[in-house]
């Protein structure tokens, strides 16, 4: 059987990262990713179900009421992603749960996280957008905020010479995205670490110290490798549903894989601005539209960022109006809603905070990945809570908060987190703090599966620099 | 004076949309132009023949109403193609079409005595909003009508209704795509957060 120093399954933030790096230090690494490799031509400008399939793997949960999708192929979620890269705040490490229980591990601070965020950061060619970058709708949403008095600041991005096309959910077709194919995995690949696309791992078996990883290769033969030490960094759904097919194999899984899935606090709702403001525009510019209010952060714990919306997605949401819009999402009323609001009177916003992990993801008998969200009394608080800082912008602006239904988008769609997570607690935890998997050897967590609870912001940079910060650890630079 | 007090002096919206118009003459790049993209999309589609795919049609335009049911008489789903969901891999829907129809045309029947076929179109909505949950999926079934019109699942006829020009260039250089200079205070000095 083949033998490699480390097998990762998953080639996005979390599998590519430690790829580098482990490179780096003389390993000899495979990754094996189920997605394909990709090139600008990849990524048509298309946001019609044919073309996103291509793109996504999307789950809905068990009772139907939530979408999370993530983006498939070399280089995961940073192909397809709107790449929004922020640092989380310093009180995101410091969050409690109901059980008062620090979800983070004491030993990790925003300001032990700082030179990890600020590697990749460099790697991936983060900057600042310049106010010349900041479309239309993001511009407006910064306005509105100044009208109340409050802030809104220029957003991080790993995009240089943007055209603005606005299908950076798609993928760049000019190249301009910096994704991880662009950086971390073409420098891993001249150190000699082996990237295999259209390769879909199906579980993993101990073989001493070490691990077997059982995978499927692009004709679809069953493949299996070994590895001394074995990374699972698949994206918060899957990590867990490799280690839960695995159960055979590894009986003394830890309890909690697969538990707490966190949406990292995400609430999708639109803005409907008066006739009387500028037009919005919100398929013009890049995706994830420029700009973020922390305004709210110190009082709420909440971050609220525009974001351009394609009209699939807008209509595609249950969209209801407190006011004189449309009461249900369908019919004349709702048809003639979106022709006349959708390209001059809407922007899409997000807002993202703390709430507890309280979902679920399991596999069935026939090994196929499941998930739970449940809209609990605390989430449902929550989202309330979140509605009123959002109509206070919009009584700000003589705008109307457009909330998006109980469920799928409001607070579903894409930032999956928690399902293996790390932290201090042997019970709560399945993994340590520098994400070794309890009860196994040499097996560890590196992905938005290790990540323990929300970011406060779009999660990517801190996914990205928790791996950096393993990846240090697990070669010895300690940290 | 600061920016916000200037900003309200001068009527802030206007004063943004000056701001633009200065900058973009201010800009010399060339013009990109968006330079529209978009491709026709391939395939026919899906014409009812069953009694299932009939009643699932009047679903279709009871969603998005096209020129029969839409006072005004733009197309709607049906013009779309919106049947072709049934057939879509993505979702998993043309194993469950014959139970939509039936659970539909009884919720129908419960409410207002007739078949879904036979109802006017605000007896149509009535009876999807009222069995929506009653099945999950059909939530999702909705959804993704809807977003076959809106999104040009199989043909552009959503996307010039809701006047979405679609693949493009670039808007870059558009006058009216961005402000282009600084429209509101930053609580950070570099974007990120302490
Ligand atoms: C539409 C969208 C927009 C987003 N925008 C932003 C944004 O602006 N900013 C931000 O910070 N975040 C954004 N995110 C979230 C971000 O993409 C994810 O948080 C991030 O990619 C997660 O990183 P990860 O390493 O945990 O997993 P992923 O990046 O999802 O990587 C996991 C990889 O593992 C592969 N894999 C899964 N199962 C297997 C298997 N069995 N065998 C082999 N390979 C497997 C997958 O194909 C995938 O490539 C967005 C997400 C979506 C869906
Ligand atoms: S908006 Fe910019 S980054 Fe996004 S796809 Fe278009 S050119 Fe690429």
């Amino acid at each position: 059987m083949e033998a490699f120093d480390v097998v990762i399954v998953g080639s996005g933030f979390g599998g590519s990262i430690p790829a580098l790096r482990l490179s780096q230090a003389g390993r000899k690494v495979l990754v094996l990713e189920q997605g394909p490799r990709t090139t600008p031509a990849s990524f048509p400008q298309d946001w019609a179900f044919r073309a996103q399939a291509k793109l996504f793997t999307t789950y809905t949960s068990k009772d139907y009421h939530v979408i999370l999708r993530y983006g498939r192929g070399l280089g995961g979620g940073s192909l397809t992603y709107a790449a929004a890269m922020l640092r989380a705040p310093s009180e995101v490490f410091d969050y409690r749960d109901r059980d008062d229980y620090r979800v983070w591990p004491a030993g990790v601070t925003r300001e032990v996280m700082n030179p990890f965020y600020a590697k990749v950061e460099e790697t991936m060619t983060v900057e600042r957008a310049s106010w010349s970058d900041v479309p239309r709708c993001g511009g407006i949403f910064a306005m509105m905020l100044d009208k109340m008095g409050k802030t809104a600041d220029r957003t991080m991005y790993p995009i240089h010479d943007c055209r603005q096309c606005g299908f950076c959910m798609c993928g760049c077709p000019f190249g301009k995205k910096k994704h991880l194919g662009h950086n971390y995995i073409p420098q891993a690949e001249e150190l000699g670490a082996q990237f295999r696309t259209d390769c879909k791992v199906d579980h993993v078996e101990k073989d001493g110290d070490g691990w077997i990883v059982r995978y499927a290769d692009a004709q679809g033969h069953a493949r299996g490798v070994h590895g001394d030490q074995l990374i699972i960094a698949a994206g918060a759904l899957e990590t867990p549903a490799v280690l839960l097919r695995s159960k055979k194999w590894v009986p003394e899984l830890h309890p909690q894989v697969g538990k707490n899935l966190n949406n990292n606090g995400d609430v999708a709702f639109l803005f409907r601005l008066p006739p009387s403001m500028p037009k919005t525009y919100p398929y013009m510019g890049r995706n994830n539209a420029g700009v973020i209010t922390y305004a709210f952060w110190q009082e709420h714990k909440i971050t609220i960022h525009p974001g351009a919306g394609p009209p699939a997605l807008v209509a595609a949401m249950d969209v209801f109006s407190e006011k004189d819009g449309p009461k249900v999402p369908l019919g004349v009323d709702f048809k003639h809603f979106v022709r006349d609001q959708y390209a001059h009177h809407l922007i899409p916003a997000l807002a993202i905070g703390l709430v507890d992990g309280e979902g679920t993801v399991t596999v069935n008998d026939s090994g196929l990945l499941e998930f739970d969200l449940p809209l609990t009394e605390r989430l449902k608080a929550y989202i309330d809570r979140v509605a009123d800082v959002g109509r206070s912008i919009a009584a700000a602006n003589d705008a109307e908060l457009l909330r998006t239904g109980g469920d799928t988008f409001e607070h579903g769609d894409a930032h999956p987190l928690g399902t293996c997570r790390i932290g201090d607690d042997d019970s709560r935890a399945p993994c340590d703090m520098y994400g070794a998997l309890r009860g196994q050897k040499n097996l560890y967590i590196t992905d938005g599966a290790a990540v323990p609870g929300g970011t406060g912001v779009n999660p990517s940079l801190t996914i990205g620099a928790n791996a950096e910060r393993i990846a240090a650890h697990l070669v010895g630079e300690g940290a | 004076m600061n920016r916000r007090q200037f900003f309200e002096r001068m009527g802030g919206w206007s004063l943004a949309t000056l701001l633009s118009a200065v900058a973009a003459r201010a800009d010399d790049a060339p013009y990109e132009t968006p330079g529209f993209l978009r491709k026709p999309v391939p395939g026919a589609c899906l014409q009812p023949g069953t009694d299932t795919e009939k009643t699932l049609t009047a679903v279709l335009d009871a969603i998005v109403p096209g020129p029969t049911t839409d006072p005004e008489g733009t197309a709607g789903a049906v013009e779309a193609c919106s049947l072709n969901v049934l057939l879509d891999a993505t979702f998993p829907f043309l194993h469950y079409a014959d139970m939509f129809a039936t659970i539909i045309d009884g919720q129908a029947q419960d409410l207002h005595g007739a078949p879904f076929l036979q109802l006017t179109q605000d007896q149509r909505v009535d009876v999807l909003v009222a069995v929506q949950d009653t099945v999950p999926l059909l939530r999702l079934a909705y959804r993704a009508i809807r977003s076959a019109f809106f999104g040009g699942a199989y043909n552009g006829i959503g996307l010039d209704y809701v006047g979405y020009p679609g693949p493009n260039l670039g808007y870059r250089h558009v006058p009216e795509f961005s402000f282009r200079a600084p429209v509101c205070q930053e609580l950070t000095a570099d974007g990120r957060m302490p």
